[in-house]
């Protein structure tokens, strides 16, 4: 009898035992035993490179088309140009949140797409047809955006942009420059993908310390999201950054003269959700990724995985901005609280990614969005 | 041995002459901090701006003489530092930084950015300000209420270039700025951003810890005389401040309270720190509140020459809406933003048909507001 009793509170004190060994993380699921070599090759064999070379193919194909357009300017041709202004602007969606290893050291992003653009300084160096592209100062003068103007002009209807272009040689000439440009940075960082740094990157995974891969996908992820998405694409416009009057800047929003910024949003959106999820670049398959990583450590949201809540707020990001009636800058002025309910939803997102997902995947942010003095 | 050392030890067993203390450093008399013989105070930023404000007060003025034409694109280029040719007086290197005054105005809070809606509302001042100046010429000053133009002197002030409501854009751009770019900068961003920064360890390179780098950072938007009010009271806040020092005291309470301040930051004293915070923001708003009062009492005893009385209710209207970019509106603490509208209603939108009614109205409600109702005939 004695016997038994002692045995059964060994059994209980060894099951109570257990129960609060359950309730502490698991040193098994802690980041630094998850396998981020599987990940990291998977999102760069599956995702990264892939949808570089998608992202330059897009780049040629425009390059193509408008040279067909300057030796023969026909409205066909440039609505040509213009419907495949549309398909690299969505693919440069694709590949904006990698901003580290070979598009970082050439600063692809400030050279790709900065906006608003500099009119009088596209006009100006049209004019003089003497202009340095590599220079800093002409930054917002080329790019994605400034073929935005240059396919788009505001104010013309395409028969005039078709016999501007006919009648103007530097125009033409400049309008091929900037999508020469565009199209060897893209060659640019695909190329060091494919040869050296894709193997260098995959090997980079001892921690994830700053300046791992891990370290880099992250941090490139959430200052993307917080400073380019939600702030520049969204924030800046509706003018949630001018804090005292909030004045709205609809000039501000990206490609503003083909009206296409809730197209590229979604898209940035979507291209966000697949890279998260290490999904194969236009496919289907679902691969190791970040979200996988988070529920393998077992990251939680208010008693939800941290990866479904981080899901749902990226639907909810996509419903809102459909609600938006497929004009970011009409919203802006028209359907102004739309546009607020768009923002508030971006502005959830950040801290589940700059705050949770940091925080369960023992990363430090390394960057800040703030300007010096 | 000694408890009060730090590094006193349990073990000691008497006073081996190697106790060592943390002396607390006290409030010098004038701005000087240094470590181990070095400075640690460094403002050549504010400076800089400053002097770009200064330079382009130079140039408005100009355009007080009938026939001088001042460029909007020079004041648009000035407010950005982009593509203007400074004159640099002090050397400071104007021509060579990116420094400049538009995208420092109007922060909503600490590490804030720059509102575009204010940023516009002093570019269309430049405009205005540049347009009027265009259709000058040589010895007509034919300004006068509904032609905008110089106006002339009316035997107590003038002339001066105001448009047709009276309203003299030198000083809507000048003291305007030195509320949403200067004083904005001292108290919601600066002496906000010293809550939040580090103070334990060196900037690397510098002699400077963080906080203490982001005080001196908001005094220099104040002064750059480190033995104010003695010098530095011949511009912007060191000025203003000083002009009412004998009625207010605010320059002698700002100067005690930035050097208090950055006193409590070396010696790790936070709650004294943000006690100086306070007294600074408290002070630069009844300094302006109270220049905006004094103006308002020139227009009043003036209210029958136009040029003057213009003049002064510009200089009025540009202190009492600057307030409103203050940390204390924005923190709906003093004077709010909808009482600093009431007030700004009493100038009418035309200059010409305010009277004295409408004057103490607005001289009224902004001493109840700020304090000052028992100094506001003596302002």
């Amino acid at each position: 009898m004695m016997k038994q009793s002692i045995k059964k509170i060994v059994e209980l004190m060894m099951f109570l035992g257990l129960l609060i060994q359950c309730k502490e993380k698991s040193p098994e699921n802690s980041p630094e035993k998850y396998d981020t070599k599987t990940m990291v090759t998977s999102i760069t064999n599956n995702y990264i490179i892939p949808a570089y070379q998608n992202y330059k193919t897009n780049t040629t194909n425009l390059l193509d088309l408008i040279n067909i357009f300057i030796s023969n300017p026909t409205e066909v041709n440039l609505q040509n140009c213009q419907n495949q202004w549309k398909s690299t602007a969505l693919s440069w969606q694709d590949v904006a949140m990698l901003d580290f290893g070979p598009a970082k050291t050439i600063n692809l992003r400030a050279q790709t797409n900065i906006y608003p653009v500099d009119t009088t300084l596209i006009k100006s160096n049209i004019l003089s047809n003497s202009y340095d592209l590599q220079q800093p100062e002409n930054f917002d003068a080329k790019g994605l955006q400034t073929l935005d103007y240059l396919l788009f002009i505001p104010a013309m209807t395409n028969n005039q942009i078709v016999n501007y272009y006919s009648t103007n040689s530097n125009a033409k000439t400049y309008l091929s420059a900037i999508c020469s440009e565009l199209k060897s940075n893209a060659f640019t960082v695909f190329n060091q993908w494919n040869t050296t740094y894709k193997t260098s990157f995959i090997n980079n995974i001892e921690s994830n310390a700053v300046g791992t891969s891990v370290s880099d996908i992250v941090n490139a992820l959430s200052l993307h999201f917080e400073a380019f998405v939600r702030k520049g694409k969204v924030g800046i416009p509706l003018g949630v950054f001018n804090g005292i009057t909030q004045q709205i800047m609809p000039g501000h929003v990206e490609a503003f003269y083909s009206d296409y910024s809730v197209a590229l949003a979604l898209r940035s959106i979507e291209a966000f959700d697949n890279y998260i999820k290490g999904k194969t670049y236009n496919s289907f398959t679902n691969g190791e990724g970040l979200d996988d990583y988070l529920n393998f450590v077992k990251a939680k949201n208010n008693n939800q995985d941290l990866s479904i809540v981080i899901e749902n707020k990226l639907n909810e990001i996509k419903t809102n901005l459909n609600a938006l009636g497929g004009s970011l800058k009409d919203a802006i002025t028209t359907n102004n609280s739309a546009v607020q309910t768009l923002y508030q939803s971006m502005q959830e997102l950040v801290p589940l990614i700059k705050v949770e997902m940091t925080a369960n995947l023992g990363v430090l942010i390394d960057y800040q969005d703030s300007d010096g003095d | 041995m000694d408890e009060k050392a730090t590094n006193y030890s349990q073990e000691a067993k008497k006073d081996d002459g190697s106790c060592k203390y943390d002396t607390l450093l006290l409030v010098p008399t004038t701005y000087v901090f240094t470590r181990n013989g070095n400075n640690t105070v460094s403002f050549t930023g504010q400076t800089t701006r400053m002097d770009m404000l200064s330079e382009m007060t130079t140039l408005m003025k100009t355009a007080n003489i009938a026939g001088v034409s001042v460029s909007q694109t020079d004041l648009l280029n000035m407010y950005t530092n982009n593509g203007y040719t400074w004159v640099d007086v002090n050397n400071l290197g104007l021509n060579n930084t990116t420094k400049q005054l538009k995208n420092k105005t109007a922060f909503a809070n600490a590490n804030g950015t720059a509102d575009a809606g204010i940023q516009a509302m002093f570019e269309s001042y430049m405009i205005s300000l540049a347009n009027i100046s265009s259709i000058t010429t040589t010895g007509a000053e034919n300004g006068t209420a509904g032609t905008a133009g110089v106006w002339p002197n009316d035997g107590v002030k003038g002339p001066y270039l105001m448009d047709a409501d009276g309203k003299e854009y030198t000083q809507l751009i000048e003291k305007g700025l030195m509320c949403v770019v200067f004083m904005s900068q001292i108290t919601v961003n600066y002496l906000e951003k010293v809550k939040n920064s580090e103070n334990t360890t060196l900037v690397s390179g510098e002699y400077y810890t963080e906080m203490e780098h982001f005080w001196d950072e908001g005094y220099g938007y104040f002064t750059e005389a480190i033995d104010y009010p003695t010098s530095g009271t011949d511009r912007f806040w060191g000025k203003y401040a000083n002009n009412i020092e004998p009625i207010i005291q605010s320059a002698s309470k700002i100067s005690l309270a930035f050097r208090t301040g950055r006193t409590a930051i070396v010696n790790k004293d936070y709650s004294l720190r943000d006690m100086q915070v306070t007294i600074i923001r408290d002070e630069l708003e009844k300094v302006s509140a109270a220049t905006a009062i004094h103006y308002l009492n020139v227009a009043k005893t003036n209210i029958t020459n136009n040029t003057t009385r213009n003049h002064a209710l510009s200089e009025a209207y540009a202190f009492l809406d600057g307030l409103k970019y203050g940390y204390n509106a924005i923190n709906a603490k003093g004077m709010t933003y909808s009482e600093i509208n009431t007030a700004l209603g009493y100038f009418e939108n035309d200059f010409n048909i305010v009277t004295l009614t409408d004057l103490d109205n607005a001289i009224d409600l902004i001493a109840s507001k700020t304090g000052l109702t028992n100094v506001k005939n003596d302002l």
